[in-house]
């Protein structure tokens, strides 16, 4: 199990590396949702609750692009290949951690690059940066399986959204509400809202890993 | 010892491919299956290597005549077929290390006797077809699996490939069940039975 | 058959209780009725987002057709119920509370129960063709099913509430009124009844299509 995950994260990453396509999708898209952002509102936008929404909302959309890490598998006609060797579970949980891997580098570039273009004051910087770690990778846990299911119908973008939203709605809610505080000059603790992400993502994360072997044969 | 049995499989998609086949394979044997195009050659394959479930009758794997469960069987199997490729994006070498963990002396010794060896260190998606069956071959063959499930092995093969191919075949014919869809003729000579899909597209 | 007419006549019944027998609440007035459709209504949705969570996990477990035609009817069946209960509730809302949305908690819940409905009725038109199809619809099922807890209890929290407590609203103090409280109850007992007889007739459709492509082919 252990060999089996460190070798397709290897791989996946590898791979990733050199074709450079969910990475180039989800960058291009988050930097150019974010620039015009900027442009449209010329910097007026002032309430952090906005800023917070805005931010989020660019994250969530950049993430409809992992699904090509499993599409990628089908299309070019490996996942029985991978399949021979390793466990669908350890297939599962190698994607599930590139997954984080790029959403936690989305989130940074995308929070980094909004800060700066939108001009917006962090009053809790700790606080804004754990959120951003917390959210982004709960994101990423809860989506994985539906990114499993979107590569398998081949309908990505639009179905990953429709799919995805209902069941990430709790944590863009959580996050956006303690971003929130985070620009604004309240004082508070992120440490019920992370231990909420944490609980929420750990739930569906292992029912995914439950339920991924079934969906995830008959190539 | 590795046994294969199928009783009275059945599978349709939009219409009835083939119905009410038994079978039973163990190693050391060999099984050619043959018909028309569209007569379910491959998916008889599948179903066979539990990669697709028949929508009745069963199938039994034994290992040592000890039975076991039908999900594992893909971790015996090597399979060599056109809906199964090699990562493009990695090279031979990359791809045997993200399979077994190391190049061993067996790989290289098989890899040279599929003339193989001087391209490794290139990335997949630059060989030609043919060559990118020789690497199938040669994951296929380097996982010395318990059962072989063959489909159409010998396609963009040249003459030279063909032979090694079926050399490879009649080497390891004693120590695993090979079960191969096929519709050339010379290669289903080299299985010791056959089994027949008679209808074509639709019937 | 005797399901049907039991249910017409039940349903009869608690309109006439409904609309003519039970007296309006005190400070509600004659807009109270409106709670003995909103509440079965409700009631409904859930249930039959329950049921088809639990035929996907039977479906799952047990790759059998007759759970993923469950599962797809009691969606079915579900989808319509809660679009009835959103529509119900929000003329409520608007003659209570004075606009018809209020971002309220529940209106939050029953939002999500239709924004999944949705999602479902979406990978359901892509997939109904695809060999691998009612295994995808399940997984999904199964996956929002285990998440609904956190979209109904903890998200509306994040919000104050405008819905009188306890959670199944029973309209709180005001309706201990044992005439209400009794109608209420039929009402319910009726629309579930009705759910149940949809339900068996919508397997029955399925069944026969099922049959039918079998034929065919």
């Amino acid at each position: 199990m252990i060999k089996g995950l460190v070798r397709n994260i290897v791989k996946d990453l590898r791979i990733e590396f050199r074709s450079k396509v969910v990475i180039s999708l989800i960058l291009s898209f988050s930097v150019i949702v974010t620039i015009s952002i900027g442009f449209a509102s010329g910097g007026i936008i002032g309430s952090p609750m906005v800023h917070a929404i805005l931010l989020w909302v660019i994250i969530f959309f950049s993430g409809m692009n992992t699904s090509h890490l499993f599409y990628r598998e089908i299309e070019e006609h490996t996942a029985l290949f991978n399949l021979m060797y390793y466990s669908p579970e350890s297939i599962f949980v190698s994607k599930l951690i590139v997954n984080c891997i790029i959403m936690v580098a989305v989130a940074a570039i995308v929070g980094l690059l909004y800060l700066f273009v939108m001009d917006v004051s962090v009053y809790n910087v700790s606080g804004f940066a754990i959120m951003m770690l917390a959210g982004s990778s709960a994101l990423a846990v809860c989506t994985t399986i539906i990114a499993a299911i979107t590569a398998l119908v081949q309908a990505r973008g639009g179905l990953f959204t429709i799919l995805s939203f209902p069941i990430t709605l709790p944590i863009i809610t959580v996050v956006i509400k303690s971003t929130t505080q985070c620009f604004s000059k309240e004082i508070y603790s992120s440490w019920s809202a992370i231990l909420f992400l944490l609980a929420f993502s750990t739930l569906l994360g292992v029912v995914s890993y439950i339920l991924f072997p079934y969906i995830w044969r008959e190539f | 010892m590795f046994t294969i049995k199928a009783h009275n499989i059945s599978k349709r998609y939009s219409y009835r491919l083939f119905s009410n086949i038994s079978c039973s394979v163990s190693t050391g044997e060999s099984v050619a299956i043959v018909g028309p195009n569209g007569s379910g050659k491959s998916t008889l394959l599948k179903i066979l290597g539990n990669i697709v479930s028949p929508d009745s009758g069963r199938i039994e794997y034994f290992e040592n005549k000890e039975p076991i469960p039908a999900h594992t069987v893909i971790h015996y199997a090597g399979i060599v077929a056109p809906y199964i490729q090699c990562y493009n994006h990695l090279t031979l070498t990359e791809n045997i290390i993200f399979a077994f963990g190391s190049v061993t002396d067996d790989a290289i010794e098989l890899l040279h006797r599929l003339d193989m060896y001087q391209h490794k260190d290139k990335v997949l998606h630059t060989y030609s077809t043919g060559m990118q069956q020789r690497c199938k071959i040669a994951m296929a063959l380097l996982k010395k699996p318990k059962v072989l499930l063959l489909d159409e092995p010998g396609s963009n093969l040249d003459d030279s490939g063909r032979k090694i191919l079926f050399e490879l075949i009649k080497e390891i014919q004693p120590f695993t069940a090979i079960i191969m869809a096929t519709n050339d003729s010379r290669e289903a000579k080299l299985c010791h039975r056959s089994i027949v899909l008679d209808k074509g597209i639709g019937a | 058959m005797v399901l049907i007419i039991i249910d017409a006549l039940l349903m009869l019944a608690s309109l006439y209780l409904i609309y003519i027998w039970v007296p309006p609440a005190a400070i509600l007035g004659e807009t109270s009725r409106i709670v003995y459709l909103h509440v079965p209504l409700a009631w409904v949705s859930t249930l039959a987002f329950i049921v088809a969570g639990l035929a996907s996990i039977q479906y799952i477990r047990k790759n059998a057709i007759e759970y993923i035609h469950c599962a797809r009817s009691s969606v079915h069946i579900g989808f319509f119920f809660s679009i009835l209960t959103v529509i119900t509730g929000s003329l409520w809302a608007k003659v209570m509370w004075g606009s018809y949305w209020n971002w309220d908690p529940r209106e939050t819940s029953i939002t999500l129960l239709l924004l999944i409905y949705i999602a479902y009725f979406s990978l359901h038109q892509i997939v109904h063709t695809n060999p691998k199809g009612a295994m995808l619809e399940s997984v999904y099922l199964v996956i929002a099913f285990v998440a609904s807890p956190f979209l109904i209890f903890v998200v509306p929290r994040l919000y104050p509430s405008l819905h009188p407590e306890p959670v199944i609203n029973t309209q709180g103090a005001i309706l201990l009124d044992t005439e209400m409280r009794l109608v209420l109850i039929i009402s319910v007992v009726t629309f579930t009844l009705f759910y149940a007889t949809v339900l068996k007739l919508l397997l029955k459709v399925y069944k026969l299509e099922y049959v039918c492509t079998e034929d065919v082919s």
